[in-house]
């Protein structure tokens, strides 16, 4: 069936209603047109008739036709229709009321052979009649002739044809216009809004004027409010675990097709974790499934509230779960997250009286590199938790087996890093500082090493990271610090009196009662602060900048002198260097690598330069050979270190190289 | 849609608007020498782009009658067709003035004044009762002595009273040019005239009612500025003026018309101030006068 719609149905409507209408006034008007003809012709031919009469009667021949001239010139005037009257002989004109028609009209001007009175009205120039008159008892005839005022019967069919058109079509057309916008406005703009309102339902129509469709908008108003709220329920029921509240296999697969389509766009990565309750089923096998629903619940709790606002975890199975995180900056802290959820989750829950005691396995998967699509993922991170339980379960386990083994390998790292302090595993290497113009070793930098038993040597940089991150860091500072000043004080007995540096970490400055803990170990000590040198590094700018200056200032104050280490490899900035007490500066040994070319001289000089104006010592590091020495000294550095002079070295190495140097 | 609105609305507009002259003006006149510039303006065609129908009537009554019947929109005629009419319609009004008589109306007869006075028949007098003829013709037989005669009143347009033959029977017949010079022919002489002996104060102009002259204002503007323009032509070329309304004007040769000239002063732009306070106080406004 022929579909239309409401505007072009209209439309078609409108069209037929004009067209009928203006059919009928239009046939109205050509009848009243042709009466009208036929009323002037008749009235003009009874006047004709009427004077004929008259003429007749009185007129006697060719020499009394002027005698009606008044009655002509009256009739002519009272008749619109008539132009002028005359009298002819058919050869001549014998009287005529205007100058103007002075010639015998012409058969055709007399005559139409058309049908309709208005064609023969307007086609026709003169009505013309026999005058039948005796003279004595002979009779004769003349022509009296009525010339038809042509422009007055064109005037008067041109204003019914005006008003025709200006009544029957123009005002119908305006009116049917008006109808048009009227119907649009009503009519056809709201069903175009209930449309669009039924197909999109993203704005309701303001209200309508018209009663039914007014009905019709409030209904369907009312439906789509009801079907959305309906939908958004159903949206939350369908994403929702109904037992423990937390999102389900749905609203996983939701989350994860985003997360990872994001995570694709930004180049980033995250770990989905799958955890697994050790043992649940015994605890539905021997306390019942109620309890195990309420332990579900009480768990799926737990794991929500341990984790932050933008983890997300969801309830995939009986006592399954996935956990995906985003935001950690390394595997460390990772592993300490899980272990939170791990470790909260040993703790002893009581359901119903019941106290139960569960642990559980962690199989850990990361997008992009474990696996790029949901389905990898999941299959990826559950083989990870089956490894985590065969290994002895209440652990977590990394799918890659090199990712698993690097991690299993820094906490057992982390684990002997801890043990190593109560074993005495660190030990203190110390490297020259030696005055460049002299020669003379005027300080030493005192550097941490780990001899493992099992391991052999670990340098710093195997282990300090780690420290940073796990703050243990603070307890081998304090180490480092109370050994250093120890053994400065050895060293003195033993001739070497030597300014000693310390490195600082910044978490150490967290610490609280830090300046006064650092003093109280000098002043316990004896050691002049003036033989004290802080190491420091650029990454201290950067956090808790007001606090580190104010507590650096502090140590300043004391007396202790300030090195930045490693300058010009981080966040340098001269705002740093104009609000922190610094006394000297160490140029990285990168910048001395690059002495023998014309840039790397423009910086090294740059920086000594710019440090001599600020009231600094310059110390150049990792210097290994004569011509960076050489070259050291002739743009006036004051200070080196590095293994042209000495690697650092052991205590008795260290004694024995100072006995022998000095 | 606005768009369609505003060409349906311009279309109404345009075709309401309509000209200046849609609607057809039609006057009334007879053909009395001081109307000449309206058959001369209509015999040069300067009527038909204002849309004017000029008729002529052989007689002023005839001519105040077809008015007052609703069959012309306006009349020419004395201040006595103006007087009859204006009784009844109130705002009736001359509007616009030709000329006033010097000599144009006249009383002629084929016997002398004394021959008048003197017989004892009584007088036919021929004239357009409904007219400044009458007004006239009491002036005559009150100013001559007549008014004891018994007198026959034989109302006649001029048309027919110009076809009168001079016979035995005492004649009185009241016309005004250019009829006279037929009449003159015909046996009849003149015996008193405006120009002389009477002294009644006789004024042509063409009257309307003030909603009429209302309706056809540019029209009637317009057509005053012809007739001043016939009048210059007429006062410039008066063979020419004479030649073009000579169909109108039936039987009167140059010579005559040039003599009727003489029997009327043109007043159509200027009238003297004594001329219409007198105007005035007979009751015949001069304030619509164009």
């Amino acid at each position: 069936m022929l579909k239309v719609g409401v505007q072009k149905f209209t439309f078609i409507l409108v069209i037929a209603l004009i067209v009928t209408l203006s059919s009928m006034f239009a046939y109205f008007h050509f009848k009243q047109q042709e009466n009208t003809a036929s009323v002037i012709l008749k009235s003009i031919h009874s006047e004709l008739s009427e004077v004929n009469y008259i003429v007749a009667k009185r007129i006697v021949g060719n020499k009394n036709a002027g005698t009606f001239r008044p009655l002509f010139d009256r009739v002519a005037a009272n008749n619109d229709f008539v132009a002028a009257i005359l009298i002819h002989d058919g050869k001549n004109v014998l009287l005529s009321t205007d100058p103007s028609y002075t010639y015998v009209p012409t058969s055709s001007q007399l005559q139409s052979s058309e049908e309709s009175m208005y064609d023969k009205l307007l086609n026709q120039e003169a009505a013309e009649e026999k005058i039948r008159f005796y003279v004595g008892n002979k009779i004769d005839s003349l022509q009296l002739v009525f010339m038809l005022d042509k422009e007055e019967i064109n005037t008067v069919f041109y204003k019914e044809n005006l008003n025709f058109l200006i009544l029957f079509v123009l005002t119908p057309l305006i009116m049917t216009l008006l109808l048009w916008i009227i119907v649009n406005k009503f009519v056809i703009s709201p069903l175009e809004l209930l449309r669009q309102f039924a197909y999109y339902q993203n704005k309701v129509p303001k209200a309508f004027m018209l009663k039914e469709l007014e009905i019709i908008r409030y209904s369907m108003a009312e439906t789509f409010e009801r079907l959305e709220k309906e939908k958004r329920e159903l949206y939350i029921v369908a994403r929702t675990d109904s037992l423990s509240g937390l999102a389900n296999r749905n609203a996983l697969k939701e989350f994860l097709e985003r997360l990872i389509a994001d995570a694709k766009r930004r180049n980033e990565e995250f770990a989905m974790l799958f955890l697994d309750l050790d043992h649940f089923k015994s605890v539905n096998d021997s306390l019942g499934h109620n309890i195990g629903d309420d332990l579900l619940k009480r768990i799926a709790g737990i794991i929500d509230k341990v984790l932050r606002p933008n983890d997300f975890v969801a309830r995939v199975g009986g006592d399954e779960f996935v956990i995906i995180l985003q935001e950690y900056s390394s595997l460390r802290e990772l592993t300490t997250i899980i272990d939170r959820i791990q470790n909260i989750l040993t703790k002893t829950i009581v359901v119903q009286t019941n106290p139960i005691n569960i642990s559980s396995s962690v199989g850990i998967a990361f997008y992009p590199k474990d696996g790029e699509d949901i389905v990898t993922l999941m299959k990826n991170s559950d083989i990870a938790m089956y490894e985590a339980k065969k290994n002895g379960r209440s652990q977590y386990h990394f799918f890659t087996e090199e990712l698993n083994k690097r991690v299993q390998d820094v906490i057992a790292l982390e684990k002997d890093m801890k043990e190593s302090l109560n074993n005495d595993e660190f030990e203190l290497y110390y490297q020259p500082k030696v005055e460049i113009h002299s020669g003379k070793i005027v300080a030493m930098e005192a550097l941490i090493r780990w001899i493992s038993p099992t391991k052999g040597m670990i340098f710093p940089n195997n282990f300090i990271p780690l420290a940073e991150e796990n703050g243990f860091i603070v307890e081998i500072g304090e180490w480092i610090f109370n050994t250093a000043i120890r053994q400065q004080k050895e060293f003195k007995e033993k001739g070497i009196d030597l300014k000693i540096s310390i490195n600082l970490s910044p978490k150490q400055l967290l610490v609280d009662n830090f300046v006064e803990d650092f003093i109280g170990v000098m002043q316990k000590s004896g050691t002049k602060p003036s033989s004290i040198d802080v190491e420091i590094t650029e990454n201290l700018f950067y956090k808790n900048n007001d606090k580190n200056i104010e507590i650096l200032s502090a140590i300043h104050d004391y007396g202790v002198s300030i090195s930045l280490d490693d300058f010009g490899t981080g966040y340098s900035s001269l705002s740093y260097l104009k609000d922190f007490p610094i006394d000297y500066l160490k140029i990285d040994k990168s910048f001395i690598d690059d002495f023998d070319k014309e840039r790397g001289r423009v910086f090294i000089e740059t920086i000594v330069k710019m440090g001599q104006t600020l009231k600094m010592e310059i110390i150049a590091e990792g210097v290994e050979t004569a011509e960076q020495l050489e070259y050291l000294k002739s743009i006036d550095c004051d200070q080196y270190q590095g293994y042209y002079c000495s690697k650092p070295l052991c205590v008795k190495d260290f004694e024995d190289f100072y006995l022998k140097k000095g | 849609m606005k768009k369609i609105i505003i060409f349906v609305i311009l279309l109404f507009v345009f075709s309401s608007c309509t000209s200046d002259y849609d609607k057809r003006l039609k006057i009334s006149a007879t053909t009395w020498v001081g109307y000449t510039p309206l058959f001369y303006a209509k015999a040069k065609g300067w009527l038909k782009p204002l849309n004017i129908k000029l008729v002529n009537i052989s007689s002023l009554a005839e001519n105040m009658y077809l008015y007052s019947a609703g069959n012309a929109d306006a009349y020419v005629g004395t201040q006595y067709e103006y007087g009859i009419l204006s009784k009844d319609m109130k705002s009736l009004s001359p509007i616009m003035m030709f000329d006033k008589s010097n000599g144009g109306d006249l009383v002629m007869s084929n016997f002398s004044i004394e021959e008048l006075q003197n017989t004892a028949s009584p007088l036919d007098v021929y004239l357009e009762l409904d007219s400044i003829n009458h007004t006239l013709f009491k002036d005559f037989i009150s100013k001559y002595n007549l008014s004891d005669k018994t007198i026959n009143y034989i109302n006649r347009d001029q048309s027919t009273i110009k076809l009168l033959k001079s016979n035995d029977k005492p004649t009185l017949i009241v016309t005004y040019v250019p009829y006279n010079f037929t009449l003159e022919k015909n046996g009849f002489k003149e015996v008193s005239s405006t120009k002389n002996n009477l002294d009644l104060l006789v004024v042509d102009a063409m009257f309307t009612k003030i909603e009429v002259f209302n309706q056809h204002e540019k029209q009637f503007l317009e057509l005053k500025k012809l007739i001043d323009k016939s009048i210059l032509a007429l006062k410039k070329d008066p063979k020419e003026f004479y030649n073009t309304i000579k169909p109108y004007m039936t039987g009167i040769t140059y010579d005559e018309f040039e003599d009727t000239l003489n029997d009327i002063e043109w007043i159509n732009s200027k009238m003297s101030d004594g001329l219409k306070e007198r105007l005035n106080v007979s009751g015949f406004p001069t304030r619509d006068l164009i």
